[in-house]
């Protein structure tokens, strides 16, 4: 697997940021949508069959993380939705889906404070899922 | 461990649980999984996992408190368990820690590290089982061996005893445990009984191998039991070579110390006896020559008077029983007079023994010599059998020799010692005898007369039969003439010697049976040459004490007589009192053999010995011979009258004939006749003549008449 990808491009970013604390945004911004050099070492570990079918379950997952994360802020789950916001940051800084990560670690620590900034936070998830899925795409694209 | 290694992936995330798994089978492992802690323990259970890679953060059961309940499981006790965590606090690294993690790695998985972690852990836990069966081995078998361990640690306290160390020092390991060796491990000098400390600090500070193993006995306090042991330490070190303890091994050797003891016992003891045995007591006495400066001392040479009368008439039971009872007596005797220095009485074969005293005068040693005498022709030795019972009075002939430089050699000083004996014996036997240099020179004598003896009878000459008339003290008749065949010896310096100058000699080199047998073929022989010889003459001939049990002698003489040149009703053999109540059995069997050919029998030396008519009445004789002792003394000793008058009234109640040997005058045969003995001999009724002249003398009878 090659690690010369392409990096995503501006149009490929949602302009949510102005909603999120503006440190935040700094920071996200700083971070890769995926570190494409964890997936090179991942597929010289488990080989690029693996990881073709790896990111394919990312992006099947992707909707339904999402889903399921809104479902337990519109029912007041606060509890299920630190869990499932662990549960994802824990996969997705794994498969090197940093910003995600560190969206779903702020997720997950705002849950028990019941933020009200929690609604803020899952609508800037559907952008930044978009995006990683999109180069995930690319990279499963790029394997075959 | 199996060749692949089965690691339980633990994570409620499916696509972590999912990389994890591929990561690992492509590592080389068997994976399986479980989601939450719960599925953990149960897969565990189920499948028993060589590692478990658990998330920490979990739904239902979290991975910490997973750990914790794992570790409760004794199969689970050394399982490798890495949490696997995206915190890195100090909380859930001390908890997991403290719930029993063997370690953790973070997330995101870097998977060098998860690789290399899992490798090491899994060598480690490999390293580790290794280990744990090397040490289970070692402990059974230091359970299993039969010999006693004990471990110290560098200062010499007590770690660690095996089974049979605990056993056999009365200490459990866990009292034991602390304490210094010499506390545990109490030893005890076998023949001083002092106290032994074992050298185990110079084991531990020199670093060497230490053995002690001669004459130790471990004591068992507990139990208030000796063992004897034999033992070594050799010093345990690290793997720098530095010393760090000790191993003491140990093994009990009571049974084979008390059987090399019994083989010791028995190599220098006399088993009837309980004495020192030949052997031991030549040892000894080598062992004094090798002194210096040889103290000065004595042995004894002690010979048996009688024993063979008890042996033969009562069995060998007897024999030995009588043999117990005088080392008894000789060794309370000498235990109660003689207690200021070593003495060694030993059994030296047969009836003889054999004493050692050191440092002893010769004044001293014949004071002690006396009273052993004393005691021996004191006691009694009572015997009872079947309902007879019998007493025997016996004595002791003790040859003595001082050990005074300067010595002969051990050899030669039993050879002296022996020589004072058989002075003693011949001397009136019971008696000591102090070894004088021409002791030997009776030695050398009776050699010179067995060197005289063999020589005559190799080459047939320079022996002699001579004859003895036995006359009828009552009736002149020539129908019953009877002689006593007498054998004489030239003594290779002209003159002719009677048997009793060289018999001893004979008797001791075992020529006795050979001269009986050249007496009766020179005999027949002569008489074959003789036609018509008168069948009014009756020829006595004596049998010696060897030849009554002498097999090959008994069937040449039934054979001789067999062919015969003369009626055998014409012979009668004598046999003396004292040969047939030493060998009474074979005497009887032999007489009635004899009886068989038609042969007449005599009992000589009746009197001389127990006179037991007893015995007569289960011998088939004819005639008995009254020792001369008490012939010669008949009309001096009123109780020697009495006592032949009485026994020539009970033979002739028992049909038997008597005959007076000795008979030295008139005054004596007139006596003889008037209490009606049958016949006489000795030289006041005809001298001793060749055989020659008995045929002269016939010859001149008959011309006469």
């Amino acid at each position: 697997m090659s690690t010369h990808l392409p990096s995503p491009t501006a149009e490929e970013c949602p302009a949510a940021n102005s909603k999120i604390d503006a440190s935040i945004s700094d920071l996200l911004s700083e971070l890769p949508v995926i570190d494409l050099l964890l997936w090179d070492e991942l597929a010289a570990v488990i080989g690029p069959d693996a990881c073709l079918l790896l990111a394919t379950q990312f992006i099947s997952c992707a909707s339904n993380q999402l889903s399921s994360l809104q479902h337990a802020l519109t029912t007041g789950n606060y509890e299920e939705l630190g869990l499932k916001a662990h549960q994802f940051k824990g996969e997705c800084r794994q498969l090197g889906a940093q910003r995600l990560g560190e969206l779903y670690q702020i997720i997950e620590q705002l849950a028990p404070q019941k933020s009200n900034q929690l609604s803020i936070y899952l609508e800037h998830l559907q952008p930044e899922l978009t995006q990683a899925c999109q180069i995930l795409s690319r990279i499963a694209a790029h394997e075959k | 461990m199996k060749n692949k290694a089965h690691i339980l992936v633990v994570d409620d995330a499916p696509l972590i649980r999912g990389l994890l798994s591929q990561v690992l089978e492509k590592y080389g492992y068997d994976v399986s999984t479980a989601e939450n802690g719960q599925q953990a323990i149960e897969c565990f259970i189920a499948q028993h996992p060589d590692l478990i890679l658990m998330d920490a953060d979990m739904p239902v059961l979290d991975g910490v408190k997973a750990c914790a309940q794992l570790r409760k499981l004794p199969e689970a006790k050394h399982l490798p368990i890495v949490m696997v965590t995206s915190f890195a606090e100090k909380n859930w690294v001390d908890g997991a820690y403290l719930a029993g993690a063997t370690d953790y790695v973070t997330k995101p998985v870097n998977w060098d590290v998860l690789r290399n972690r899992i490798r090491y852990i899994l060598q480690a836990k490999q390293a580790e089982e290794a280990l744990f069966q090397e040490k289970e081995k070692a402990q059974v078998t230091l359970a299993s061996i039969e010999d006693g361990v004990i471990t110290t640690d560098v200062k010499g306290a007590i770690d660690y005893l095996n089974p049979v160390a605990m056993k056999l020092t009365g200490w459990s390991t866990r009292r034991a445990k602390g304490n210094s060796l010499k506390e545990v491990f109490s030893l005890t000098h076998e023949q001083t009984q002092e106290p032994i400390i074992f050298p185990i600090q110079d084991c531990l500070t020199a670093g060497k191998a230490i053995v002690l193993s001669q004459g130790i006995l471990l004591n068992n306090h507990h139990t208030q039991t000796q063992f004897a042991i034999e033992s070594s330490a050799a010093p345990i070190r690290d793997r720098q070579g530095q010393v760090i303890g000790s191993v003491l091994v140990f093994h009990d050797v009571t049974e084979n110390r008390k059987m090399t003891q019994a083989l010791a016992y028995k190599a220098t003891h006399d088993a009837l006896t309980r004495l020192y045995n030949l052997q031991e007591f030549k040892n000894r006495l080598n062992h004094l020559f090798n002194l210096k400066p040889i103290p000065s001392g004595a042995l004894f040479y002690m010979d048996l008077d009688q024993f063979k009368v008890v042996n033969d008439t009562c069995g060998h039971e007897a024999g030995d029983q009588l043999l117990r009872d005088v080392a008894t007596i000789l060794k309370g005797q000498i235990e109660e007079y003689y207690t200021y220095s070593q003495f060694t009485l030993a059994r030296l074969g047969g009836d003889e023994f054999g004493l050692l005293l050191e440092q002893c005068s010769i004044s001293d040693a014949l004071q002690l010599g006396n009273i052993l005498c004393a005691a021996i022709e004191k006691f009694r030795f009572y015997w009872q059998e079947r309902g007879r019972q019998a007493v025997f009075s016996i004595g002791v002939s003790i040859g003595l020799v001082p050990i005074d430089p300067p010595l002969a050699d051990p050899k030669q000083l039993l050879t002296q010692a022996d020589a004072a004996c058989y002075v003693a014996k011949n001397a009136g036997r019971n008696q000591v005898h102090l070894y004088q240099k021409q002791d030997e020179q009776q030695l050398d004598r009776d050699f010179q007369w067995i060197s005289v003896l063999n020589d005559n009878l190799e080459q047939s000459k320079g022996l002699f039969l001579h004859h003895q008339p036995i006359l009828a003290l009552h009736i002149q008749t020539t129908e019953d003439q009877r002689y006593e065949i007498l054998l004489r010896m030239d003594n290779h310096q002209g003159q002719l010697v009677p048997p009793s100058a060289f018999l001893s000699a004979a008797a001791r080199y075992n020529l006795t049976s050979t001269l009986d047998l050249w007496t009766i073929r020179q005999l027949f022989t002569w008489l074959k040459n003789i036609p018509q010889f008168p069948s009014q003459l009756k020829l006595h001939i004596n049998l010696n004490d060897a030849s009554i049990t002498d097999f090959s002698f008994v069937s040449t003489l039934l054979s001789l007589l067999t062919a015969s040149p003369i009626p055998c009703q014409q012979l009668c053999f004598e046999f003396s009192e004292l040969a047939v109540l030493t060998h009474f059995t074979d005497s009887q069997t032999l007489m009635l053999s004899l009886k068989q050919h038609g042969c007449q029998l005599a009992l000589e030396n009746f009197g001389a010995g127990l006179a037991s008519f007893t015995h007569l009445k289960k011998l088939p004789i004819d005639f008995l011979k009254i020792d001369a002792s008490l012939i010669s003394n008949l009309l001096n000793d009123n109780l020697d009258s009495a006592t032949v008058e009485a026994m020539n009234r009970l033979a002739h109640l028992m049909n038997l004939k008597t005959i007076a040997d000795g008979v030295k005058n008139p005054a004596i045969l007139e006596q003889l006749r008037n209490i009606s003995l049958d016949y006489g001999q000795g030289d006041g009724l005809g001298k001793i003549q060749p055989l020659e002249e008995i045929v002269l003398q016939q010859w001149g009878n008959l011309v006469t008449q």
